[in-house]
């Protein structure tokens, strides 16, 4: 496992941000931290015609806007991507022909209805060498797909499970290739970052039960924004699938054996994700690419690829492709796909010097949202440049005098950003931050006068290099 | 909530908790164009601080208009200038011969030797105010001296550290407050010392406390009680009255002395008092200003003579004194103002169901997190509001987001809760269509997946905040009155037990009284107690 949160974000910062909000809320950070005006908007807004996809999609939908321009995004798709990209990634069938007519290799095969009988299918399919994949033509988030389907069988079998849990008419079947399962993020021309998956497994340590194992492996996966949505559940189809390997939940695997608990790889399902962007090789990043292009109106987009030693083919394109999985895998670096994305829509931007430390707080603004109280929140401003901020102690008789709201009132007058909090010990903790650094030291004399029903005893003052919420909060 | 002034503007009673004070003029206003279906947006100043006069704008697609309290975008920044600095004022008010008390504003150049000589020429009582004073700062009436002048003129330059100060004939007279817009007079209020009327029976103290209950009941000035304190027990001694005294049914008794305790006088509506000749001179003065097409006129009135003289002239007003009389009928002014800048909004149906959190919105903007927030639109159209009574049913986190979800999604507003009965209430309202759709999801899907019971359905009247909330039962209820239902048992049996002993020792008494030797000894114990008297 490696660190969790990179240098630019932390566990405070995103908290009470969960699955795709995530996504809206890092490209948003990334953009209201180079000082673009941040505007999150109602779902239903004549302003944009921005495609909403998915089943919530409130909360999701904001504007970024320099002095000259604005761009509307929803999660992560900005307005650079047309309807129309959007709606041949939705339709699988559509985003293989046009891949076909591109050169861009993708996996033989062909699409069916629910009305196609059965025994026809199976006919024309496995008149070619197996493995073959099933997948859903307007599936979601790797919902319902089968791989690796070797007998007539196991087809029948997952077609009846498909159709029996979800509501898809449309199917694909195609080639099943072996290899490595990579979801490649690509902006224009570049490639921002490329994640292996792995299907749902755990690793033997020799005295714990499959079953163990996976509460050890979900313990781990709750410490990370991206995956604590994304637990291993344990079902019948896991049953199943450990049956088939002559396994169940109660066996325990040797030391360093790897126990795989699903068909699919897919994060949501429980697998792993892990950063490859340095290690791919230079062909899968032409395909990848090449891929993006091939749709018209599609400039940036998260492909998934399956990839081995000597071929690597597209097998999905997604217009609204997660930046949470790049920037939180469970293993490898951290890739800033938010920064790639803005710096895209705002080239003028990528030079500007930031703030890593200063974020907004989005959960709030997401509670307005979903409760409609709100029809358009435009975040305040970041101050662009280096953060100076002090941490300052007051003691004395400094609690039941209302010393927070007067910190409060006067860091507002100040322009500064911050928090005061009570300690236990009847001290106050101000923390203050701000690009005026005189400001931000001349508060220390401030925090000495304090309310008029204050008695302050001493001041201590410390550097604060954490992070900092825009505005002024009580705590 | 509060009970509401039925002389006052019934949709104003439908607020959020926490609007009273300056808020209720922002609330007023901005609710006034939002419920005829204009979209509302909240406007932090630029950069970070924020006064807590924010400013809002009323758009209808079309056109923008801007608001700062009561002034709108059509005031030019040169009136709002003319009416900030006093001289200036009257400069454009002589011009037009409107009537202003006789002075003159001198500045630092001007030493206090100079002013004083000036102040003789005009003929005492005068009054000494400063040239950029606010709210009655620094103002000193009812000088009659030489003495009294050089004083006055000494605390405003060398105590009060304003330099430039006026100095002007006294006008014995009641203070008005005109609001003009369009031409015409919109409503007009005046204050009167603070006071209580007598109904015959009760003493003035008594009235004092039933007057503050008048007073906290007013959303605008419900912080200012009339404080008993010695200035006022002395002034009623000096009128021959104490707080003990019971003045007559209907008669009025004042309790401070004039032009004191500005804070505890009474707005009082005259709109249909005044005359039309003191109508015009309002009007007049306002049309004196360039570019100023609403504004609050001060007059200085002489009732007895029918006289007049503009005071001030206010651009940003506060209102609420016209919304919310303590005597006398409200005047609608953010109406009058709305009507003037979205004409054709005056025959827009008015949205009074609904309301919006303007609390939230001025702490979101406060404390920094955002710079403008915009307010959900009112529906237009017909619109109705549905109550479905939802029993077993688990008000589960998920269940409670899909019926948010379907809400939103639908557009409706409203809120589901947990009535004391145990069963499940929401509260949707929208257009009929949607609230058709809403139900058909709750009877068909969400019945069948949160296995509920039963659903019936009713109208509802209530006024809803605008957006669909849960509401969280604070604690449970049902725990705490069984808790409550067997300590009152348990305390039912202790009493019968009481009782029961009371009743034995009552018996005990009795035979005791009756028994012989009590009989016998009866007179000397009489006597005993007669003697220890």
């Amino acid at each position: 496992m490696t660190e969790t949160y990179p240098f630019w974000l932390d566990k405070e910062m995103l908290k009470g941000v969960r699955r795709f909000n995530i996504d809206a809320y890092l490209v948003a950070l990334e953009g209201w931290r180079r000082g673009l005006s941040l505007t999150f908007h109602e779902h239903n807004t004549p302003r944009t015609d921005l495609k909403l996809i998915g089943f919530d999609p409130i909360g999701k939908l904001f504007s970024l806007s320099s002095e000259y321009k604005s761009h509307f995004f929803y999660r992560t798709r900005g307005d650079k991507i047309s309807n129309e990209a959007v709606d041949i990634g939705t339709d699988k069938e559509l985003a293989k022909k046009y891949l076909k007519k591109a050169g861009v290799p993708i996996p033989e095969g062909f699409s069916f209805t629910s009305e196609t009988p059965v025994e026809e299918v199976t006919e024309s399919l496995f008149e070619n060498q197996g493995p073959f994949v099933l997948k859903p033509t307007f599936g979601s988030l790797g919902k319902g797909v089968t791989t690796n389907i070797q007998t007539e069988e196991f087809f029948k079998e997952s077609l009846e499970y498909i159709k029996a849990t979800f509501d898809y008419t449309d199917f694909i079947a195609e080639q099943h290739i072996e290899g490595e399962d990579i979801r490649v993020y690509v902006v224009g021309d570049e490639i921002a970052a490329a994640t292996k998956r792995t299907s749902a497994n755990v690793t033997g340590d020799g005295t714990s039960s499959i079953e163990e194992l996976i509460s050890f492996k979900n313990e781990s996966r709750k410490s990370n924004p991206h995956t604590v949505t994304r637990l291993i559940k344990i079902d019948d189809r896991m049953k199943n699938y450990l049956k088939k390997q002559n396994l169940q939940l109660s066996d325990v695997p040797d030391k360093d054996e790897i126990v795989y608990l699903k068909g699919e790889s897919n994060i949501s399902a429980g697998g792993d994700s892990v950063d490859v962007t340095d290690t791919i090789r230079s062909e899968v990043r032409e395909v990848a690419i090449e891929a993006v292009k091939a749709i018209p109106g599609l400039n940036h987009a998260g492909v998934d690829m399956i990839v081995n030693e000597k071929d690597a083919v597209v097998i999905e394109i997604n217009s609204t492709g997660s930046t949470a999985l790049h920037t939180f895998p469970l293993y490898g670096e951290s890739q800033n796909v938010a920064e790639k994305i803005i710096d895209y829509y705002f080239p003028e931007t990528k030079d500007i010097d930031k703030s890593n430390v200063l974020y907004f707080d989005y959960p709030s603004i997401l509670s307005q949202l979903r409760s409609n109280s709100i029809k358009r929140i435009e975040v305040t401003d970041a101050p662009v440049g280096e953060i100076y901020a002090k941490r300052y102690i007051i003691s004395g008789k400094v609690q039941k005098v209302g010393y927070r709201i007067w910190s409060e009132n006067n860091a507002i007058r100040e322009g500064l950003h911050g928090y005061a909090r009570n300690l236990k010990n009847g001290d106050v903790v101000v923390v203050v931050a701000g690009l005026d650094k005189y400001r931000v030291d001349n508060f220390k004399h401030l925090c000495y006068e304090g309310p008029r029903r204050a008695k302050v005893k001493n001041v201590r003052e410390y550097v604060w290099t954490n992070r900092i919420k825009i505005g002024f909060e009580i705590k | 909530m509060e009970n509401f002034d039925e002389n006052w503007l019934p949709h104003l009673n439908n607020r959020p908790p926490g609007i009273s004070a300056y808020r209720t003029d922002i609330y007023a206003m901005a609710s006034e164009g939002w419920r005829r279906g204009l979209t509302l947006k909240f406007i932090k100043a630029p950069g970070y601080n924020i006064s807590p006069a924010l400013k809002y704008s009323l758009s209808d697609g079309e056109k923008e208009h801007i608001f700062s309290v009561a002034r709108g975008d059509a005031v030019t920044p040169d009136a709002i200038r003319i009416c900030e600095e006093k001289p200036l004022t009257y400069y454009y008010l002589k011009k037009n011969n409107v009537p202003i008390p006789e002075g003159e504003s001198f500045n630092d150049t001007v030493d206090n030797h100079e002013i004083v000589e000036y102040g003789k020429k005009l003929r005492f009582p005068l009054v000494v105010k400063p040239t950029d004073g606010k709210s009655g700062e620094g103002v000193i009436t009812n000088i009659k001296t030489v003495e009294e002048l050089e004083n006055a003129v000494k605390h405003v330059r060398e105590e009060l550290n304003y330099n430039n100060l006026i100095i002007e004939r006294f006008i014995v007279g009641v203070d008005y407050r005109v609001y003009v817009i369009d031409g015409y007079v919109a409503g007009a209020y005046k204050r009167i010392t603070a006071n209580v009327i007598g109904d015959g029976k009760s003493s003035i103290s008594e009235l004092i406390k039933i007057k503050n209950i008048k007073r906290k009941n007013n959303p605008f000035i419900k912080n200012r009680s009339i404080k008993i304190n010695q200035d006022l027990k002395d002034f009623l001694k000096s009128n021959n009255y104490s707080l003990t005294s019971i003045p007559d049914e209907g008669e009025r008794v004042y309790v401070r002395a004039h032009g004191t305790y500005f804070k505890e006088r009474d707005p009082v509506d005259v709109t249909d008092d005044m005359s039309d000749h003191l109508k015009q001179i309002a009007v007049d003065a306002v049309d004196a200003i360039p570019g100023l097409p609403h504004c609050n006129v001060d007059m200085l009135i002489n009732e007895e003579e029918g006289t007049g003289y503009i005071n001030e002239i206010n651009s940003r007003p506060q209102i609420s004194n016209h919304l919310f009389p303590m005597e006398g009928k409200a005047r609608d002014i953010p109406k009058a103002i709305i009507d003037y800048y979205f004409p054709e909004t005056v025959d827009n149906e008015k949205r009074n169901k609904y309301y919006f959190d303007l609390p939230f919105i001025y702490e979101t903007l406060w404390s920094g997190n955002a710079k403008e927030v915009t307010v959900p639109d009112v529906n237009r159209g017909k619109i109705i509001s549905k109550r479905f009574l939802l029993k077993g049913v688990d008000r589960t986190r998920l269940f409670d987001r899909n019926v948010r979800k379907h809400a939103i999604l639908l557009k409706l507003n409203g809120y589901i809760k947990t009535l004391e009965s145990g069963n499940t209430s929401i509260v949707v309202s929208g257009t009929p269509k949607r609230v058709r759709q809403f139900r058909d999801i709750l009877n068909n899907q969400l019945k069948k997946r949160f296995k509920i019971q039963s659903i019936t359905e009713k109208f509802s009247s209530k006024n809803l905040r605008v957006g669909f909330h849960i509401i969280q039962s604070k604690t449970d209820k049902t725990g705490e009155v069984e808790n409550l239902k067997t300590e009152l048992k348990k305390y039912k049996t202790q009493m019968n037990k009481i009782n029961k002993e009371k009743k034995k020792l009552e018996d005990e008494l009795e035979s005791i009284k009756n028994s012989r030797s009590q009989k016998i000894t009866k007179p000397l114990r009489k006597f005993r107690s007669k003697f220890k008297k």
